[in-house]
């Protein structure tokens, strides 16, 4: 018997050497990155410390954003050699839904770029918190960003870049004189314009991101003044569907189903040279200038019986440092230093996007969007925010293609709300 | 012939079996120092038996001599032991899903989801556990059989060549049961209790909330309450159901038309012909897809404007934006995308069958339609039953051929309402609830029932088919 | 039906037939390559004809100078070979397990594994997630490999299986009288057989993960990592419309298939009259 007692103890010994090598493949609590995989975010126990080595990943989007991140990433370390940074690529409309499982697992990052509507789903799942330092928020930023990063009453990002959709135009269609200031004169314009395969107006007829400011009359505004009503979405009031009634008139200027309107269609059409007037946003510059086209850009034309350009939607692009970092003040730091005078000129440099805070900048476009984004109004970022944009889509497209204005509206307002 | 007389030494590090020539290392000896004997003559299969029970791999120590296997298996259920603590809180975890922690730090608060996914994992683990636990029985009582039958214990050296040979096949499934266990059962059986739970946006979502168990509560919400969801799922259900049939009998017998002509006329150049045909299956289908996209497109798109330059047609004809054209022009690019796949099939499963048959028809006076429609149809169709039907389920939840081409199809009048539009299947529906609205459990319930609806299905046909070939194999 | 007017009939009829067959499986793809070589970037603002509107070889350029294509060309090559070997290897014991030996789960455990691939799974997605996250599997090309091949698995054994039933056992049992492990009579005798089924195998799982999307999107992080799909669908999201990159990077990936699948096709029809002979 005591010969059996020796093997079990080997045995026992041996099992127990194995199970703790191998650890990491039975089911255990997230401790973070297990050894081996690659550093996305690094590990450090200990409070920080300015001679440490610390790596902030920061998430982008490409196609400008990206040498941005990596530009400013070098200036940063020029004033803290101890702290680089990674950029990695998410991009901006995909951010939100990787962190909810990347933070958790350990593997997410230090500072990431969202859009401010996105800011509810992000507070609601704990992956931001109120930042350390909201004064430097309020002096630095402009007025309406400001209130775009602030939910509930506290601020919990950083802006970057403000940004809003206008009326683009093709100079050799029509002359920045010629552009009309009312809605009305779009469709008197198109009505004389319009032949064959040339359009005097287009745009993404299905998607409520444009559609919306057709509801914006008299200060009406998505979820009310403030953005924050939950329990009325005011997409269906007398102001609203009176608008979108003109809008749905605007289909004998248009005559196309709504299916065929794509984003890249439109796109296309007006690099094309189809298209006098489309309404669409910065980030479309350089492509038009690539594709050759002269155009020019105008505020949004203004709505039956008002004075004022229409409302649009204004996204503030917004860095947010993770709830899950594991360095959140050196984090805060880098997100700051995006803020600062020369990191914003240098991102309008490479991006052309309009700066969140109060700097100079020139270009001949940059005039009419700073105009519209004083009547744009921020998208709201409460959490029924997420299901805006399906129901809005499918109205605003069943509408163009002739459904009842009002009981679109109000199923599109009964959706968003839950009901 | 005696194994002790057999040459050649297995080391380990603190045991050694050997031919009688070795020293023998002093903790076990073969003849008999800590092996027990038992008779063999069947009587002792209950201590066999319980022992083996006890404790994995007990037996083969104590009784059988099978000391590598013995101690494998103990290793087993050592290891097993030990991580029970782990094992209790993935359960435990499963069960109550965490609890509300406001006043701990976001990184450490419990994460429901995290933990009904280690909770699953758990159990599975165990289920490997006890399938090992219950294959030692097994091997035990195999083991005392044979030593019953011979007299002889097996040798060590001879745990080895079963691995080549008796249990080849064990361990020759082991790995695809180990990946299909975790990467196929686990997350199928997750998202399945995930109908069961309220993960959703926005009071749900953790680490900053917890997930909760509600039972029935999203069935009853989706189908009783809410009738647009009820209408929705019925009419999203019978397109996806007519989808799956439409989709693939068009593919078929576009592919099988095909198959025929080429094989059956004089032309010459065949190869490249058919070369040409496989370039639709060879080409990423996504490519394809979005490319068709675009040339359907009603007012912009390539072949409207071509047939109203050639004169064909004065108005666009609305492929993308009338509903059941959509579906119709979602089915013609699927059979674009899939007939070559067909095609190739037919062509292998003609060329299967025998000559004989056919010299035997001609003979008898049969026409070419005759024999075309008499014997090479009912050939083929009952050789390739099996792969008709895997393709219908294939495309049942075929997300690409749908979503690339038309979004999910144009708006409909209640798409308002449901979020689902007119060429959208189940499975596209599910993603754009689980991917824009955040709504797991409900597109899980969704996913739930696709699942009931098609398996049993499939399980039928699957059993008459391979009935059948069970009969002739 | 021997009259010769009526045979010509039957030629010109079935010469029509075939060139509009040419014509409709060609017509897209005609416009692809046109999108790739062509200037702009849309592809709805292209000239009805193909190729009217000019060549130019610069989204290839740019492909190659500008973004990382050459990397995710590399990275997605790694992935699918992978996929391809371990796919191959894992199905062929699976399968000669299951064709040549009984045992009790033999008949569930065939049916469970097809039955389990109808279920439609984007919220399993998180749970792969997560498994992969324990085994430390996160941002790695492993870890995107074993998800494609225990996908493969199921469907594949079946059908490997399935040939395997036709090849007479005479040959296995000769070879285990002659006292041959199941391990060599697996290598010696049976791999060589089902050779045509385990060519068509490794084709199809090393085609699969080239244009996929979803997984790589779940599974890496590192631009180091980044594979093809990904890259590319970077073209043609909402926000940027560059669908002539997209067409010129998928051209290239799409002219070996292409070569491939032309110079493999006879072989292939063989494999494929293997695996449904009754």
């Amino acid at each position: 018997m005591k010969k059996l007692l020796t093997v079990f103890m080997a045995i026992l010994l041996t099992a127990a050497f194995i199970t703790g090598c191998g650890s990491t493949s039975t089911p255990s609590a997230p401790t973070g990155s297990s050894p081996g995989t690659s550093s996305t975010s690094t590990q450090s126990q200990k409070p920080s410390d300015s001679a440490e080595k610390i790596e902030l990943t920061v998430w982008e989007s490409t196609g400008g954003p990206d040498e941005f991140i990596q530009k400013a990433g070098e200036e940063f370390t020029k004033l803290h050699p101890n702290i680089t940074i990674k950029y990695v690529n998410v991009e901006l409309g995909d951010s939100s839904g990787k962190i909810a499982l990347d933070g958790p697992a350990g593997v997410g990052p230090d500072v990431f770029a969202a859009p401010h509507d996105k800011i509810g789903e992000l507070v609601s799942g704990g992956h931001i918190e109120e930042v350390s330092n909201p004064d430097y928020v309020k002096q630095n930023a402009l007025g309406a960003c400001i209130q775009a990063v602030t939910y509930e009453g506290k601020i919990v990002g950083y802006p970057v870049s403000a940004e809003t959709y206008a009326l683009f135009y093709n100079k050799a269609l029509i002359s920045e004189s010629e552009v009309p200031a009312t809605w009305e004169g779009v469709v008197e314009f198109a009505k004389k314009f319009n032949s064959g395969d040339r359009y005097g107006f287009m745009m993404d007829v299905g998607n409520g991101y444009y559609t919306i400011l057709f509801t914006t009359a008299n200060g009406n505004r998505l979820f009310g003044p403030t953005g924050t009503d939950t329990t009325k979405t005011y997409l269906n009031t007398p102001d609203a569907v009176n608008g979108i009634k003109f809008f749905q008139s605007m289909k004998s200027i248009l005559n196309v189903p709504a299916a065929d309107l794509t984003t890249s269609i439109c796109d296309e059409a007006f690099k094309a040279g189809k298209v006098a007037m489309y309404i669409t946003g910065p980030w479309n510059i350089k492509p038009f200038k690539d594709a050759g086209i002269d155009f020019g850009v105008a505020p949004l034309p203004s709505l039956p019986g008002q004075s004022e350009p229409a409302s649009s939607f204004s996204g503030t692009r917004t860095m947010f440092v993770s709830a899950y970092s594991n360095h959140p003040e050196e984090a805060a730091m880098f997100a700051e230093f995006l803020m600062s005078p020369e990191m914003q000129k240098l991102r309008f440099d490479i991006t052309e996007a309009l700066p969140a805070t109060d700097i100079e900048v020139d270009s001949p476009y940059v005039r009419a969007f700073t105009k519209q984004l004083d009547y744009a109004f921020p998208m709201p970022s409460i959490p029924e925010m997420s299901n805006f944009w399906n129901a809005m889509n499918s109205a605003s497209a069943n509408i163009w293609d002739g459904a009842d204005v009002q009981s679109e509206l109000d199923a599109c307002d009964r959706a968003i709300l839950g009901n | 012939m005696s194994i002790y007389a057999k040459k050649g030494t297995l080391s380990f590090p603190f045991l050694r079996l050997t031919s009688k020539s070795a020293p023998t290392a002093g903790f076990l000896s073969p003849e008999g120092g800590a092996a027990v004997t038992i008779r063999a003559d069947g009587s002792d299969k209950n201590k066999v038996l319980i022992t083996s029970i006890l404790f994995c791999g007990l037996s083969h120590i104590l009784y059988l001599k099978q000391y590598v296997k013995g101690i494998l298996f103990a290793l087993i259920e050592v290891i097993a032991i030990i991580n029970i603590p782990k094992f209790v809180k993935a359960l435990h975890g499963l069960i109550t899903l965490g609890s509300p922690q406001p006043d701990v730090s976001i990184k450490l608060r419990d994460n429901s989801i995290f933990m009904l996914i280690d909770g699953v994992m758990a159990l599975a683990v165990i289920f490997v556990f006890i399938a090992i636990y219950v294959i030692s029985v097994k091997s035990a009582l195999k083991e005392y059989k044979k030593f019953c039958d011979s007299k002889v214990f097996t040798s060590n050296r001879h745990t080895f060549s079963e691995l080549t040979g008796k249990s080849f096949s064990l361990f020759a499934l082991a790995p695809t049961v180990i990946m299909i266990l975790f990467f196929v059962l686990v997350p199928l059986v997750f998202s399945a209790l995930v109908a069961f739970t309220n993960y959703s946006a926005p009071d749900h979502i953790p680490p900053k909330n917890t997930v909760d168990w509600v039972g029935f509560q999203n069935f009853i919400d989706m189908f009783s309450g809410k009738t647009a969801w009820t209408s929705a799922f019925g009419k999203v259900a019978l397109w996806t159901l007519a989808w799956g049939f439409l989709a693939t009998f068009t593919c078929y017998f576009g592919g099988m038309l095909m198959a025929v002509v080429l094989h059956e006329s004089k032309i010459k150049l065949k190869p490249v012909f058919r070369s040409i045909f496989i370039l639709p299956y060879a080409v990423p289908s996504v490519i394809s897809m979005l490319v068709w996209r675009n040339l359907m497109n009603g007012s912009f798109g390539t072949v409207n404007r071509t047939l109203i330059h050639l004169g064909i047609i004065k108005d666009v004809i609305p492929w993308l934006s009338d509903p059941w054209l959509a579906k119709f022009t979602c089915v013609l690019v699927n059979l674009w995308a899939g007939f070559p796949y067909f095609m190739l099939l037919v062509t292998g499963s003609m060329t299967a069958i025998s000559r004989d048959i056919y010299e035997a028809a001609v003979v008898d006076g049969a026409s070419k339609f005759q024999v075309f429609k008499s014997i090479t149809l009912p050939l083929v169709i009952y050789q390739t039953t099996p792969l008709i039907i895997m393709s219908i389920s294939h495309n049942i939840n075929n997300f690409g051929a749908i979503f690339f081409v038309t979004g999910g199809g144009p708006t409909l009048a209640d798409s308002t309402t449901t979020g689902a539009a007119g060429t959208d299947l189940l499975i596209t529906w599910i993603y754009k609830l689980t991917i824009n609205l955040l709504q797991y459990h409900y597109a899980s319930v969704l996913a739930v029932l696709i699942f009931m609806v098609l398996a049993p299905f499939a399980i039928y046909n699957f059993r008459r088919t391979r009935a059948f070939k069970e009969g002739v194999e | 039906m021997n009259n010769p007017v009526v045979r010509a009939i039957n030629k010109a009829v079935v010469y029509l037939f075939f060139l509009v067959a040419v014509f409709f499986t060609l017509y897209p793809l005609v416009y692809v390559v046109s999108a790739a070589f062509s200037p702009g970037t849309g592809i709805a603002s292209l000239n009805i004809l193909p190729f009217a509107d000019g060549f130019t070889t610069e989204h290839f350029e740019h492909l190659f100078r500008n973004t990382d294509y050459p990397r995710w060309f590399r990275n997605t090559f790694i992935v699918a070979l992978s996929t391809s070997f371990l796919t191959t290897l894992f199905v062929s014991l699976g399968a000669y397990a299951m064709s040549r030996f009984r045992f009790s789960f033999r008949k569930p455990l065939l049916m469970s594994m097809l039955i389990l691939q109808i279920f439609p799974s984007f919220v399993g997605m998180v749970a792969i997630y997560v498994i992969l996250l324990r085994i430390g599997g996160i941002d790695q090309l492993w870890g995107l490999v074993l998800i494609y091949v225990a996908g493969n698995l199921p469907y594949n054994i079946w059908l490997v299986k399935g040939y395997l039933d036709q090849v007479s056992k005479n040959l296995d049992e000769a070879a285990i009288i002659d006292g041959a492990s199941n391990l060599r009579v697996f290598v010696q005798i049976i791999l060589p057989i089902i050779r045509p089924i385990l060519v068509f195998l490794s084709i199809t799982s090393f085609v699969g993960p080239w244009m996929d999307f979803i997984f790589p999107t779940m599974v890496l992080r590192s631009p180091e990592k980044q594979t093809l799909a990904i890259g590319l669908f970077n073209f043609v999201t909402d926000k940027k419309n560059e669908f002539t990159n997209f067409a010129a990077g998928s051209l290239l990936i799409a002219i070996p298939f292409v070569f491939f699948f032309i110079i493999t096709q006879k072989m292939l029809i063989t494999s494929l009259s293997g695996a449904v002979k009754e």
